[in-house]
């Protein structure tokens, strides 16, 4: 509502507007944290809003069925898993390759000594 | 050829330069009133406000906004003011401008024009005369343009604007009035990593760059009057340096000076050292020798700015005493 709202009066001629919006970060920094440094309730709390879960909801209230949006969970978590193994299952490049890219004038595989 | 200043000819470059290419464009602080040192007076009248682009007081956004804008096919020239002043958007242009091309496997260039004014003129203290240019040399992904004279800030700005790297521009404030003949072809271009030999000489080779070339060619004039003959290099561009010209100097004179405005240590000299010593170390009569600023921040007090400052004085008694060993 408040970015319909902005976008709307800035294309009407308001001049820029500023949108605070605040957020939370549901899991740790990286897989390997746990982020231990956070009171679990108020983690548990957050998860409630979850936007994903929130999404679902919206559709579901639109009349969408159950089963429609598990096959849509389904096929997306099947698209991850795809490309994860593509791309565990392609080799490494070239070592040589590791000189490549970096700039045209005074490029490496010339200069590097 | 027309004679123009050092800073009218980086201006001519770039009009040059946004004339021939509707891409081009500039960015930074003051732009529209020509610039803190007027290097783009009235390039706004004939560009535009949307060619010649006045920023907010952010160093960081204006890097970044020229990144991307470098990323998505346009070629930004970057005002910093001062090379001091950059260092508030080195995360841009060290982590993102340097590294983009590599970590997107190549499938995107970033060629922008960063200038960054280096250099001590007189009681601009600590953080308004600092020589950098080091810094960026160590980084892969950037190339490093030192020029000493009026015809070089015409001939490698072009360079620099075509190129498709991150360049790093970084005139000197002592030479904006320095007036010498410069070419007025529109396609006069500087190849990079190609010296100049200000100077020929057959006893030492003296290497320099930026405005440091001037105070070591005034010393190689005064030596000739002691029958010491000098080789003077001015290396034009750090990153690629023109390693071939140097160590075929030394090869010839067997004796090497190196001479930087820049703090001495861990600056650009100790990698020409470090290369002459491996390559022509039985080839040389005397030890590599470098002259630099010593290791303190620059003052405003006169006096104490001096004790930065190598002087010709300083550069003719290092060659003196590198000239007597086994001559």
């Amino acid at each position: 509502m408040a970015v319909a709202e902005l976008t709307a009066a800035i294309r009407a001629g308001s001049g820029p507007r500023f949108l605070r919006a605040r957020t939370y970060r549901l899991t740790g920094h990286t897989g390997a944290d746990a982020a231990a440094y956070r009171p679990k309730e108020e983690v548990e709390e957050r998860w409630k809003d979850d936007p994903i879960a929130r999404a679902a909801d919206l559709l579901r209230a639109a009349g969408v069925p159950d089963s429609e949006l598990e096959a849509d969970r389904e096929a997306a978590k099947r698209e991850m898993r795809e490309a994860y193994e593509a791309a565990v299952a392609t080799p490494y490049p070239p070592a040589e390759q590791a000189f490549a890219d970096v700039q045209d004038v005074g490029d490496p595989r010339v200069e590097a000594f | 050829m027309a004679r123009m200043s050092y800073l009218e000819a980086a201006k001519s470059a770039l009009a040059e330069e946004m004339r021939r290419d509707p891409t081009v464009w500039a960015v930074g602080e003051d732009l529209g009133r020509g610039g803190v040192f007027g290097q783009y007076r009235g390039l706004v009248d004939e560009f535009g406000p949307e060619r010649i682009s006045d920023a907010p007081i952010s160093e960081a956004c204006i890097m970044g906004a020229a990144v991307g804008a470098a990323m998505m096919g346009t070629r930004p020239v970057v005002e910093m003011r001062f090379s001091d002043f950059a260092l508030c958007a080195i995360d841009e242009l060290v982590n993102q401008a340097a590294k983009a091309r590599y970590m997107f496997g190549g499938q995107t260039k970033v060629p922008l024009v960063v200038r960054e004014p280096i250099g001590m003129w007189r009681s601009s203290a600590a953080q308004h005369s600092q020589s950098l240019e080091a810094w960026y040399a160590h980084i892969p992904g950037l190339v490093v343009v030192c020029p000493a004279t009026p015809a070089d800030n015409k001939g490698l700005l072009k360079s620099a604007i075509r190129c498709d790297d991150p360049v790093v521009y970084m005139e000197h404030k002592g030479l904006w009035p320095l007036e010498d003949e410069v070419p007025d072809d529109p396609d006069f271009l500087i190849p990079f990593g190609k010296a100049r030999f200000a100077r020929e000489g057959r006893d030492i080779t003296i290497v320099s760059w930026s405005k440091q070339v001037h105070v070591a060619a005034a010393a190689a004039e005064k030596l000739a009057s002691e029958n010491i003959d000098v080789e003077l290099i001015d290396l034009r561009t750090l990153w690629p340096w023109d390693k071939e010209a140097v160590l075929a100097s030394v090869e010839k004179t067997g004796r090497l000076l190196v001479v930087q405005e820049a703090v001495s240590v861990a600056g650009f000299g100790a990698e020409i050292a470090a290369t002459v010593a491996e390559r022509l170390h039985s080839r040389l009569k005397a030890p590599v020798r470098r002259l630099g600023a010593p290791r303190i921040p620059i003052s405003y007090a006169p006096p104490l700015e001096d004790a930065v400052r190598v002087t010709e004085a300083a550069t003719m008694k290092a060659v003196r005493e590198l000239v007597a060993v086994n001559s």
